[in-house]
């Protein structure tokens, strides 16, 4: 599911204790840590509105690597 | 003065060094001992430590780095010579080993197991690595650690251990009979100084560890010894900085990264206490894994 929506050349893997997932860019070397695991992550792709427990600067990060709902992207133009 | 020239066999590399500064004869000598051999067949770098030529030579004498033609760094001053030799040969591993996944950490172990300090400069790493590798426990690294891809096994390349500032009189006073090469003054890191492994650290040198734990350390005055267990994620983004060749390598670095930290804990500790910290890797990392 979350492999689905990965943006181009981004492979991710989520820890075992939970504590969050991480992304990397294959072709940009660029790595990203967020405390979200793969679930919490599944439900913000298949969100209707803004998931106010998610820092907006996960957010930002987030879209770099997989691809969000239209509204977390517009909304993260104010961030 | 004609160049000397001799072969440091530090498995799994062996460098043919060039030099024609006595001191870096002398400090080699000093400090591989009989890692340093007159001939061998096939090096994997050619180094060398040349005396710059020009004006300047009269004045504020320099020294230059080559590794075959390449020239990474600027000349530096005559006297830090045999530190910049040190420094080129860590850049040349780390510059062209992709066939590892390179962190920059410090590697001492128990027998087969192995605990990697990966830190940046100032973390208190080496001084934390001299006393440990001086006090029962096997140096394979104090600089990089060398992991075998898709594994937890880290290759041994036994150098010695850079020392700055405070710690060089530590030293000193702690291992009044080690090795230690002359003092390289106001370098970018301060006053630099290189210390021998323990003989023992130097025999096992081609024998590789599996990696048990990660400890990010920090050296800190007024502590005796604080130690948090780290997440996963948070363990991966600290480990994944001090990394060398990780973007360069790509998927094989990321998922030996991601591998050995599904399988191993990490801590960052904060300590002024040396043997509080021995007595923690101990009980916490080698006696407690498999």
């Amino acid at each position: 599911m979350l492999n689905d929506a990965l943006q181009d050349h981004v492979i991710t893997h989520s820890f075992s204790d939970e504590s969050g997932t991480v992304f990397f860019n294959q072709v940009t070397g660029e790595t990203l840590g967020v405390s979200l695991s793969k679930e919490q992550l599944a439900k913000l792709l298949f969100a209707t509105e803004i998931d106010t427990t998610v820092q907006p600067e996960e957010i930002v990060s987030l879209s770099r690597m997989i691809k969000l709902p239209l509204f977390y992207t517009e909304s993260s133009d104010e961030f | 003065m004609s160049s000397s020239v001799q072969y440091l066999l530090l498995p799994p590399f062996c460098f043919e060094v060039k030099t024609d500064i006595p001191f870096v004869a002398s400090n080699l000598k000093q400090v591989y001992g009989p890692r340093l051999i007159d001939s061998a067949e096939c090096p994997d770098y050619f180094v060398s430590v040349q005396k710059a030529e020009g004006i300047r030579k009269f004045y504020r004498p320099q020294a230059r780095f080559f590794s075959d033609q390449q020239e990474p760094f600027q000349p530096l001053q005559q006297q830090q010579a045999y530190a910049m030799l040190e420094w080129g040969m860590n850049w040349c591993v780390a510059s062209h080993e992709m066939q590892y996944v390179i962190i920059h950490a410090a590697v001492l172990a128990k027998g087969n197991k192995a605990i990697l300090f990966p830190a940046p400069p100032g973390s208190g790493k080496s001084t934390l690595t001299a006393w440990l590798a001086f006090h029962g426990w096997r140096l394979l690294s104090d600089e990089m650690a060398l992991i075998q891809p898709h594994s937890r096994q880290v290759t041994p390349f036994v150098r010695p251990i850079c020392l700055k500032n405070n710690s060089i009189q530590l030293a000193k006073a702690w291992f009044p009979e080690g090795n230690f090469s002359t003092v390289a003054s106001d370098t970018h890191k301060g006053d630099v100084i290189h210390l021998s492994p323990p003989e023992s650290s130097w025999q096992q040198h081609t024998e590789p560890a599996e990696i048990v734990g990660i400890v990010f350390p920090n050296y800190k005055v007024d502590t005796t010894l604080d130690i948090y267990q780290l997440t996963k994620t948070q363990g991966f983004m600290q480990f994944a900085t001090n990394a060398f060749n990780y973007g360069v390598i790509g998927t094989q670095g990321f998922s030996t990264l991601c591998n050995v930290i599904e399988q191993v804990p990490s801590f960052e500790i904060f300590y002024n206490d040396l043997s509080a910290v021995s007595e923690f890797l101990l009980q916490e990392l080698i006696d407690g894994s498999c």
